[in-house]
């Protein structure tokens, strides 16, 4: 009998080691769709409604008004012809921050914005046709960055550029350039070709300017000026002048960049 | 397979003496316990269903609809765990508002059972993210950061093992490089290390010292990338003893969970379930 049990042990030991791992079932895996179908659990939304009534309060204000989707997306450097068509929340953000740093500077003597910059990530939601409000601003721009100014010379203005072309563009306003792999082809400034011998000012965003996602040629300028104006506020400002001015969010179908063929 | 679970199978099986290919087959059946693996990543304080202009996403989403889901499992199977893969804070007015504190109490009040750490998590600082998740003992898991902080030691921990009834699920997180995605400032004191070798390490405690019957990853590496920076894909090939990677960072939505081949020739499931609360990954085992 001992014999038998401890064969029996055997035979199984070396039959469970052999199932010891999990088994993963594929049929009832899934990514399941959190749908409005679902029914809410009543004990979260009371949870959540004090959260929910503060929010809406501070963050329902209507400030501006769109007829076109104001779309999100990052072309990465393909080119696609149908691009400039789009009104690309890009553009409009980044002409909102150049305004901005533009007023900022005409009180400034010494200071003069030639273009602006800001990084995709900077801009993180679509806006779609229809009302504005503050909170949605706030969603297309989380982050308490500020407006910042930067002097560079005609060496870090070379790198900058560069580094736009490694990204495959990013947010920009005041400037065209066209881009091969890796490396940016021409570029015109203010309407004028970029020239190497003169010093720019660049608005950005604080973080970008601290190096913050790979835009090191920003690190060390040979001026720095912080404004104090938060890139949100910006928006905000902007999103609201420009609906109050032409009743619109205006498209802005002009190529800030250039893609060649060998991109 | 645990000892306990051996030694109970053993003597039932002795018991019943006299054994057959068929009979030994439906006690494998009854001995499997059911695992599942609920997970979510990238909230981004996304509290409510996007609104219906929304193109995408209009009315989907929500923490009422996604609880809802989560306890029609919790009722369907025994064991059940509910993981979270980063970035639970940024993207909504919820944040600016509130700065970080309803998104913690609601995975507090839901009981996620571990999570990990993710970009956006650092964004009002390391500071703050330390404070809030030793108030709402948010269970953070994290293998790859050398740690130079006190605030941040106390709320990391290497790993965490789940007793799930008799299923102990060890459960590890790995994070991503923050050089290009935050200010320095906000990480101070924490050196990211490359995960695949501290991953490894951790996986073999979990599996060999600690006895676990699955080892689960939380990850915010991101799922895949063409350059040759890291990302989930690249890992679940480069380790081994991983059941699961359950991933976040770049929000991709998966039809089906993949399974990977790892290092020695076993597959490995890598998921990640969109961001925003908009999917619950669900992933079934039998134990």
């Amino acid at each position: 009998m001992l014999i038998r049990n401890s064969s029996i042990f055997i035979v199984f030991f070396f039959f469970f080691w052999g199932c010891s791992t999990p088994k993963y079932i594929t049929e009832s895996s899934a990514n399941l769709a959190v749908s409005q179908n679902i029914l809410p659990d009543s004990a979260v939304v009371y949870w959540l409604k004090p959260y929910k009534d503060s929010v809406e309060l501070k963050m329902s204000k209507v400030i501006s008004k769109t007829s076109n989707d104001l779309l999100n997306i990052r072309y990465k450097g393909k080119i696609d012809q149908s691009r400039s068509q789009e009104a690309n929340i890009a553009r409009v953000c980044a002409d909102f921050m150049h305004q901005t740093a533009q007023s900022w500077a005409s009180n400034n003597p010494l200071t003069k914005v030639d273009l602006t910059i800001s990084n995709y990530g900077g801009f993180r939601v679509s806006l779609f046709s229809g009302n504005i409000t503050l909170g949605q601003v706030y969603e297309l721009s989380p982050f308490d960055n500020e407006i910042v100014l930067v002097q560079l010379n005609g060496l870090q203005m070379d790198s900058l550029l560069n580094q736009i072309a490694q990204k495959g563009g990013c947010p920009i306003a005041n400037a065209q350039i066209t881009l091969g792999a890796d490396r940016w082809l021409k570029a015109t400034i203010n309407g004028n070709a970029f020239d190497s011998r003169r010093n720019y000012w660049v608005a950005t965003n604080d973080f970008m300017q601290q190096g913050g996602d790979g835009f090191t040629a920003l690190k060390y300028p040979q001026k720095k000026i912080q404004t104090g104006i938060l890139v949100r506020e910006a928006l905000i400002n902007g999103f609201s002048r420009e609906f109050e001015e032409t009743g619109d969010i205006n498209p802005r179908n002009e190529d800030r960049f250039i893609f060649t063929e060998n991109q | 397979m645990n000892r306990k679970k051996f030694i109970q199978l053993s003597s039932t099986l002795v018991a019943g003496s006299l054994l057959h290919a068929n009979e030994l087959e439906a006690s494998e059946i009854w001995n499997k316990e059911e695992l599942v693996i609920l997970h979510t990543n990238d909230f981004h304080s996304r509290f409510e269903p996007f609104p219906s202009t929304h193109k995408t996403w209009g009315n989907k989403g929500g923490i009422s609809q996604l609880k809802t889901l989560i306890d029609q499992f919790r009722k369907q199977y025994k064991n059940v765990v509910l993981l979270d893969s980063g970035d639970v804070w940024q993207g909504t007015a919820y944040f600016n508002v509130f700065k970080g504190h309803p998104e913690l109490e609601w995975m507090k009040n839901v009981n996620y059972q571990a999570t990990t750490i993710g970009n956006h998590d650092f964004d009002l600082g390391i500071d703050h993210l330390c404070e809030l998740r030793k108030k709402y003992e948010t269970p953070t898991v994290l293998c790859n950061y050398q740690i130079n902080h006190k605030g941040f030691q106390e709320i990391i921990k290497p790993y965490k093992i789940i007793q799930s009834g008799t299923i102990k699920v060890g459960i590890t997180g790995v994070a991503i490089d923050f050089h290009d995605l935050l200010p320095q400032k906000s990480y101070e004191g924490i050196i990211y290390q490359d995960p695949i070798e501290p991953l490894q390490r951790t996986v073999n405690e979990l599996r060999l010292n600690q006895s676990c019957d699955i080892v689960i990853v939380l990850s915010h590496l991101g799922y895949k990338y063409e350059s040759d920076k890291i990302d989930d894909l690249k890992l679940a090939q480069h380790t081994y003893g991983i059941d699961a990677i359950l991933g976040g960072h770049t929000h991709t939505f998966l039809e089906k969970p993949k399974s990977i081949k790892n290092k020695k020739g076993k597959y490995t499931i890598v998921n990640q379930a969109g961001w925003a609360g908009l999917q619950l990954g669900k992933l079934h085992f039998h134990i």
